[in-house]
């Protein structure tokens, strides 16, 4: 009953209630749907509460196991979660030190690791060949360098540039076959869940 | 001077991060340490606050039925969703299945979200922009664009073409045209991500290039602040 | 208002083909288990050969047994597709292509490590993994530790996801979900502790960073990530998606040359009137 009949009605109703209030242009269904989406923003809300939670529960438990690499790193961890949601509670998210901690440690911190990936990506890209050998891969590669060069502010030959122009233009059909393709597969995903065909929420 | 303290810890977290790259080492994971539990910290101060204020202040300043139950469903699902937290070798956690009603409402209301948002926001502009980037009265490179992006998109979906079979039975055979056809769809998506891949490149060396200026700005503002 | 209703005759037509495409498949699959009287492990040896679709969610099953025999774990990186986005569908779709992954986890009490990088996902992910114990009968011996939520952003959630694959034995490495460019730094720790990789991703970033480490055996391509159910399950409702999602897109081609017809046509016209 509670495993899965009692999640699978509310799961139904609710979302055959919220897209018909986002494609059926009736007000009482837009309405029902912006009360229905306000009350999921405040159960993904305690979903949060839950995965801090479960942060701290492993980061403590590495704090206290012993012969285990980088327990400073998980003390810190665990000083950091706290101090800052001590901050915002007291102050809120416009409090002094709670943006202090956002423009001198989290953006200019996240902006690093964010950094980081143009070495990795970089790595990743010289290791191709030993995986792949396949002209996809090398119309891949190829594709990547013609990009690169033309971002260098350089005046190219007619030729090239309508080479770029081209590929360019491949790239962008490209794409969008990759994306139709995911909307399609989000499409039907979505409604199995929502006849209730799929259900997740039960283990699956 | 609080504009050069923030700069100074700035930089030595983006070194620290940095350090990555001669190896795993213990600054890095010190310096990811702290961005990690600042950001959980951050993003649960923040959705706590929105709860307590939003919504438990509001549920006991409701008036009347129907106004108390739109504050008290989600405050109830919610509280429900708790007792998946606890581990099922105790009590709570063992009727931890009755969160699943929580779980549901999300996934539903996600699915509703997430359907029409493919289609209304995905699906239908780039079939109609597609369809329009062929005009014959723009010019010839105009003309080969279009026709370029319209082949490179109808091949591209053509190539997630699958063809569902049961277990038991054999895959139904390809034709050499269907082949032909779903590695022209192959090349349009390798194109595709190699300039996806040069774009998530320059982004990245974007980021880097401002972390680097960030380190020369601060020098710069320590040389002179020494200098007087 | 006009796409609204597009969306709403579209969402109709999928509904309906689900239905009648279950309905015939389901029919299928009962006759033939009646001709052969196939009983259920049979079923279960079906499943495992895959419906042949995309055969990388086929190496999921075979890491288990692998990764248990060598004392290592596998991990699943599950991304940042929080479930009231659209990208709660391609986490929702990835979780499904990890099915049997998960029961045989489960089976052989090796648990995966599964990392998410949103708190909603991360439920779904926990409540999967706790029910694949529930099944079998042993919810108590289920580790709670095995789901991890790592960070609330992207970019934070990979570089610490990253870290567990360093530190933990991790033997294989599956990056399936929802990600961007941040893939990179988790395929980079996979390539340092020498672990295998596997998995895919719905956005050209992701798919990027992914393309060069990974075989084409082993990559799952956009689309290609909503047949993981099918792939991995015997459950005719699979099996009838990737039908009605095929219907679907032959519409869909319809309408772009429709659009293009008329893009193209035009301007002939109003020229020569």
């Amino acid at each position: 009953m509670f495993r899965w009949v009692i999640p699978t009605i509310i799961a139904v109703v609710a979302g055959l209630l919220v897209l018909l209030g986002y494609l059926a242009p009736i007000p009482i269904f837009v309405s029902v749907r912006i009360v229905l989406v306000r009350w999921a923003t405040v159960l993904a809300a305690f979903a949060l509460v839950l995965a801090y939670g479960s942060i701290l529960k492993v980061h403590i438990a590495r704090v206290f196991r012993r012969r285990i690499r980088h327990r400073i790193a998980s003390l810190i961890l665990l000083v950091s979660a706290v101090i800052t949601l001590v901050l915002v509670l007291l102050q809120g998210p416009e409090g002094i030190w709670v943006q202090a901690i956002l423009s001198d440690i989290l953006i200019p911190g996240q902006s690093a690791v964010l950094a980081l990936t143009a070495v990795t990506l970089l790595l990743s890209g010289m290791r191709l060949f030993t995986t792949r050998r396949s002209p996809m891969a090398v119309l891949f590669l190829a594709t990547a360098l013609l990009m690169l060069l033309g971002t260098i502010p350089v005046v190219y030959p007619r030729t090239v540039e309508l080479i770029v122009q081209l590929v360019d233009a491949a790239a962008t059909g490209g794409m969008r076959g990759l994306l139709l393709g995911v909307s399609l597969g989000i499409v039907i995903t979505g409604l199995r869940i929502i006849l209730g065909i799929d259900r997740p929420y039960s283990g699956g | 001077m609080t504009e050069t303290l923030g700069l100074i810890v700035g930089a030595v977290l983006t070194l620290m991060v940095f350090s990555y790259l001669l190896g795993d080492n213990v600054l890095y994971r010190w310096a990811l340490a702290l961005l990690v539990g600042a950001a959980a910290g951050y993003a649960v101060g923040v959705a706590a606050r929105y709860v307590l204020n939003d919504w438990i202040v509001g549920a006991l300043a409701a008036q009347g039925a129907p106004d108390s139950l739109a504050y008290a469903v989600p405050l109830v699902l919610g509280a429900l969703l708790l007792l998946k937290g606890f581990p099922p070798t105790r009590f709570l956690g063992r009727i931890a299945v009755i969160g699943n009603s929580s779980l549901g409402y999300l996934v539903g209301v996600g699915a509703a979200v997430a359907v029409s948002g493919a289609l209304v926001g995905t699906l239908i502009p780039q079939v109609t922009v597609t369809g329009e980037a062929l005009r014959i009265d723009e010019g010839g490179l105009a003309i080969a664009q279009g026709a370029v992006v319209l082949l490179g998109t109808v091949l591209g979906l053509y190539y997630f073409h699958t063809r569902p079979h049961t277990h038991r039975d054999a895959p139904p055979s390809k034709t050499p045209v269907q082949q032909k056809t779903e590695r022209l769809g192959m090349a349009f998506i390798a194109i595709a991500l190699g300039t996806a891949f040069s774009g998530a490149l320059t982004s990245a060396l974007t980021a880097l290039v401002l972390r680097l200026w960030q380190l020369v700005e601060l020098a710069e503002r320590l040389i002179s602040l020494v200098a007087g | 208002m006009e796409n609204q209703l597009i969306a709403l005759g579209l969402v109709l037509i999928g509904a309906f083909a689900l239905s009648i495409y279950g309905m015939r498949q389901q029919r299928k699959s009962k006759r033939a288990r009646s001709s052969d009287g196939q009983d259920g492990v049979e079923a279960a040896a079906r499943a495992e050969r895959g419906a042949g679709v995309v055969p990388a969610f086929q190496t999921f099953t075979a890491e288990v047994g692998r990764v248990a025999e060598a004392g290592q774990a596998v991990h699943v990186a599950l991304g940042s597709g929080g479930l009231l986005s659209e990208d709660g569908m391609v986490s929702i779709a990835a979780l499904q292509g990890l099915a049997a992954l998960t029961k045989l986890s489960a089976a052989y009490d090796t648990p995966p490590y599964l990392t998410t990088g949103d708190p909603t996902l991360y439920l779904l992910a926990d409540t999967q993994l706790r029910d694949a114990y529930a099944r079998l009968g042993t919810a108590q011996g289920y580790r709670p530790g095995c789901v991890r939520f790592s960070a609330p952003t992207p970019t934070l959630y990979a570089a610490q996801a990253a870290t567990l694959t360093l530190d933990e034995p991790v033997g294989t490495h599956i990056n399936l979900g929802a990600f961007d460019q941040e893939a990179s730094l988790l395929v980079d720790a996979a390539v340092t502790k020498k672990a295998k990789l596997a998995g895919g991703a719905v956005s050209p970033a992701g798919l990027s960073a992914l393309y060069p480490d990974l075989t084409e055996r082993q990559l799952i391509i956009g689309e290609e990530l909503f047949a993981g159910g099918a792939e991995v399950t015997d459950r005719s409702a699979f099996l009838a998606s990737l039908a009605a999602a095929n219907l679907l897109r032959w519409l869909v081609i319809l309408g772009i040359l429709v659009a293009a017809g008329i893009s193209l046509v035009g301007p002939l016209l109003e020229g020569g009137g």
